[in-house]
């Protein structure tokens, strides 16, 4: 028996795709199939049809696709389910697995059937799925008895999130999810999920990750039921209902989006020195621009298990130098580098997510890198955003947290011409770049600090007004066993000085977003056609 | 997208055929009929550890106020000349003996951040009262192949109450506190009442046992398990004194 593995992570990633750029549905539960042996059997079809790569064809969650996953795909024989309306340890509604079916599973390989799958296939396969644990067909189960009572929901408002707030401390969320809720509450990484996997904490301020949905509804019912499997207790004994809404109220205000209006950093000009600090107030003038990050999938070793799937950054500049301020949630800080414990040889296409790789604090360096084409030219026309090409290079910026621990400089410069080859570090005087990173309640944010322009243009990017610069992000979490090409990165961006910005650029960024959206259907594409291959 | 291929159509017709065969074989829960033993045999005898695996206890590393400063490494408890309690030692395969000799009610405390006793032998459908008997709150969180999960915070002098019927099936359940990284306890469901779990000394015993060959399991959460065959003659005491490999 052979599955095509490439074809099957494709079609998760396309599916992922087409959850990024399709809008949300609203389902109700008018045309509910019957549940007996016909809607059964249909619903078996949809399941051997698209789950049982991943849950497998038992239902235990061990499908061909698993070990390349985390989180890995739920048992469905257990009995156990992450996102119900009922209370922690009960089987869910069935509503509740109609919901989490046609929503998916934000941050994780779960995708939106809703997109591709009608409602009536939806309810079938999930009859289908209550097979797999047999104390659905107890007669005297009834889920009904065990929901939840949300039964006053308080309104958003800035009191109810404020009382949220003093909560969260009081019964200590923060333990776990972090003092600003990114997921920075553990010193160690020792928690496991039931089946002695390793777990990350939820970063509560990426709301796009959030399992069961980032409304304060849905926040609502995680800690009232808890989030079964998972070291994520109920709550239910020992908040009051009015409490737990605040909660909500405090946690859905602290979700951000994962991508900000369009793709250009637009730098802003000040007098005086440029701010060495990621701290200094100077920064709040510089507009913010978000990137979302994916995995490296386009050559082997392909990760796609990523801890940071976001970058926020913005620039400063002066008559002489520019900075660029990247921000980005990391839950451990890594600042050592263990070069032996680096993977070099792969024998399969993808990074397995656990055993491969050694994915603990204390391995490998935190890093990011800033990415700009060397030749500067007008139009659309850019090197490859996976470190360039032999005939178009390009130059990267690359902070590292382990120079910065030994007290020298810790950005330094590069050329690329492709993936392939490694990077080039460029000779001593040419190292012009300054870095200066600070982590603190499980952030990162790092000043990279050049001159504008400077006499090595075969090599290095020049900065003028006027100009769109495109730039891309590689960034790596030590924690998250990230290193070489076991990264997260973005596509192109584009930096601009904010200082007379002709009309027509701006016209560029509208087809340059055209591109960006072409650039990630390739992107799918490229991966698919290259595994095929395998 | 050109998904599903009629590859996979194929596939799925041959793999919907393999999990019917396998659904069809799935083990139904043991059942067990109490009833009269007459001439019954009983089984005694010690377990040891081969090997060293003295534990240090465990340093607490906050909520010290309620805890103290360390908590004893219940995970391995060795006796003088190495003997090994907290071993389940079980007789498999018996459906049909002695009535239950458990109470249909248990209590699992949590004093000083830890669970006490660390590891309960339990019956089916029994209720079980999760007492939180400190000063700060804990969160009970059990893990296992589907006998009984629950993972609900516990505030301080309150308890979780599983309600009769709740734990269906026999295995074994793990129980946790994810506030606390280094509590954990057991709770050994049991499939019929000719278990024991051996004493500080590393003893045990089990009475009335209808005559026969019986495979017995020993187990240990830190060692793993092991399977001893015994012979159980009317009215006689049969031995078994077994060794468990350190890790
Ligand atoms: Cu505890």
């Amino acid at each position: 028996m052979h599955y095509k593995l490439g074809n099957l992570i494709s079609m998760l990633a396309l599916t992922a795709l087409a959850a990024l750029l399709w809008p949300g549905q609203a389902f109700s539960q008018g045309n509910r199939p019957p549940e007996n042996e016909a809607t059964l059997a249909e619903g078996k079809v949809i399941y051997f049809d698209r789950c049982v790569y991943c849950h497998g064809e038992l239902g235990d969650g061990n499908g061909p696709a698993a070990d390349f996953l985390d989180p890995r795909p739920r048992d469905l024989t257990m009995g156990m389910f992450k996102i119900r309306t009922t209370e922690s340890g009960q089987l869910p509604r069935d509503i509740d697995l109609f919901n989490a079916v046609s929503r998916g599973l934000s941050g994780t390989a779960m995708p939106r059937w809703e997109l591709t799958l009608s409602e009536d296939q939806r309810w079938k396969v999930v009859y289908f799925i209550k097979t797999f644990t047999p104390e659905f067909a107890d007669p005297d189960f009834n889920p009904e008895n065990f929901v939840v009572k949300a039964s006053s929901p308080i309104p958003f408002s800035e009191d109810s999130a404020a009382k949220g707030r003093e909560i969260f401390l009081k019964a200590k969320c923060w333990e776990c999810h972090g003092k600003q809720g990114r997921g920075d509450g553990q010193k160690s990484d020792t928690l496991q999920d039931g089946w002695g996997f390793k777990l990350r904490v939820r970063n509560l301020t990426r709301g796009w990750s959030l399992k069961g949905g980032n409304r304060p509804e849905d926040i609502f019912y995680r800690f009232s039921t808890g989030v079964d499997g998972t070291p994520m207790p109920s709550f239910i004994k020992t908040l009051s209902e009015e409490e737990r809404w605040h909660l909500a109220n405090y946690i859905s205000a602290l979700a951000s989006d994962k991508e900000s209006e369009g793709v250009v950093i637009k730098a802003a000009s000040m007098e005086g020195d440029l701010p060495e600090n990621a701290d200094d107030p100077a920064w709040d003038s510089a507009p913010v621009l978000k990137v979302p990050l994916t995995g490296q999938v386009l050559a082997q070793p392909r990760w796609q298990n990523i801890s940071v799937d976001m970058v926020e950054a913005r620039a400063l500049y002066n008559g002489q130098d520019i900075a660029v301020l990247v921000v980005w949630d990391d839950p451990f800080k890594d600042t050592v580098h263990d070069e032996s414990q680096e993977i070099k040889e792969f024998q399969t296409t993808y990074v397995k997510a656990f055993g491969d790789i050694p994915r603990k604090p204390n391995v490998f360096r935190d890093s990011v890198a800033l990415q700009f084409p060397v030749k500067m030219r007008d139009g659309a026309r850019k090197p490859h955003f996976f470190r360039g090409e032999t005939s178009d290079p390009v130059n990267m910026w690359v902070w590292k947290s382990d120079l910065q621990e030994q007290g020298v400089n810790s950005a330094e410069e590069f050329n690329a011409k492709g993936f392939q080859k490694p990077l080039a570090l460029q000779p001593g005087e040419s190292q012009q770049v300054k870095g200066m990173g600070t982590w603190k309640d499980g952030q990162w944010r790092v000043v990279l600090t050049r001159s504008l322009k400077n006499e090595d243009s075969r090599n290095d990017v020049q900065f003028e007004p006027g100009r769109l610069i495109p730039i891309a992000f590689n960034v790596w979490d030590g924690s998250n066993g990230e290193h070489g090409l076991i990264m997260s990165l973005s596509d192109w961006r584009f930096i601009a000085l904010e200082a007379s910005i002709p009309g027509s650029l701006y016209l560029w960024t509208i087809v340059v977003m055209l591109m960006v959206g072409l650039a990630e259907w390739w992107f799918v594409r490229y991966s698919r056609n290259k595994r095929k291959e395998i | 997208m050109s998904f599903p291929s009629m590859q996979f159509k194929t596939l799925s017709v041959l793999v919907s055929l393999l999990l019917a065969g396998a659904l069809s074989t799935a083990p139904a829960m043991a059942s067990y009929t109490e009833g009269a033993v007459s001439n019954g045999g009983s089984l005694k005898g010690s377990v040891k550890l081969s090997g060293s695996g003295a534990n240090a206890n465990i340093k607490v590393t906050k909520d010290q106020a309620a805890c103290g400063d360390s908590v004893s490494n219940d995970t391995l408890v060795v006796g003088k000349g190495n003997t090994l309690a907290n071993v389940i030692v079980e007789i498999q395969g018996i459906s049909k003996g002695k009535k239950w000799d458990l109470p249909a009610k248990f209590t699992y405390d949590q004093k000083k951040c830890a669970f006490a006793p660390h590891v309960m032998i339990i019956r089916p459908k029994a209720e079980v009262e999760v007492k939180n008997s400190d000063s700060v709150k804990h969160n009970v969180h059990t893990i296992s192949k589907g006998v009984f999960n629950v993972n609900k915070t516990v505030a301080p002098g309150k308890s979780l109450k599983v309600k009769k019927n709740k734990i269906k099936k026999s295995g074994t359940v793990k129980v946790v506190c994810d506030l606390h990284s280094w509590m954990g306890g057991w709770w050994i469901v049991a499939e019929n009442p000719y278990i024991a779990m051996t004493d500080a000394s590393g003893n045990f015993e089990i009475k009335d046992i209808p005559p026969g060959k019986y495979k017995v399991r020993l187990w240990q959460e830190k060692l793993g398990e092991q399977i001893q065959e015994v012979e159980i003659k009317g009215g006689a005491a049969a031995t078994l004194n077994a060794s468990m490999a350190a890790k």
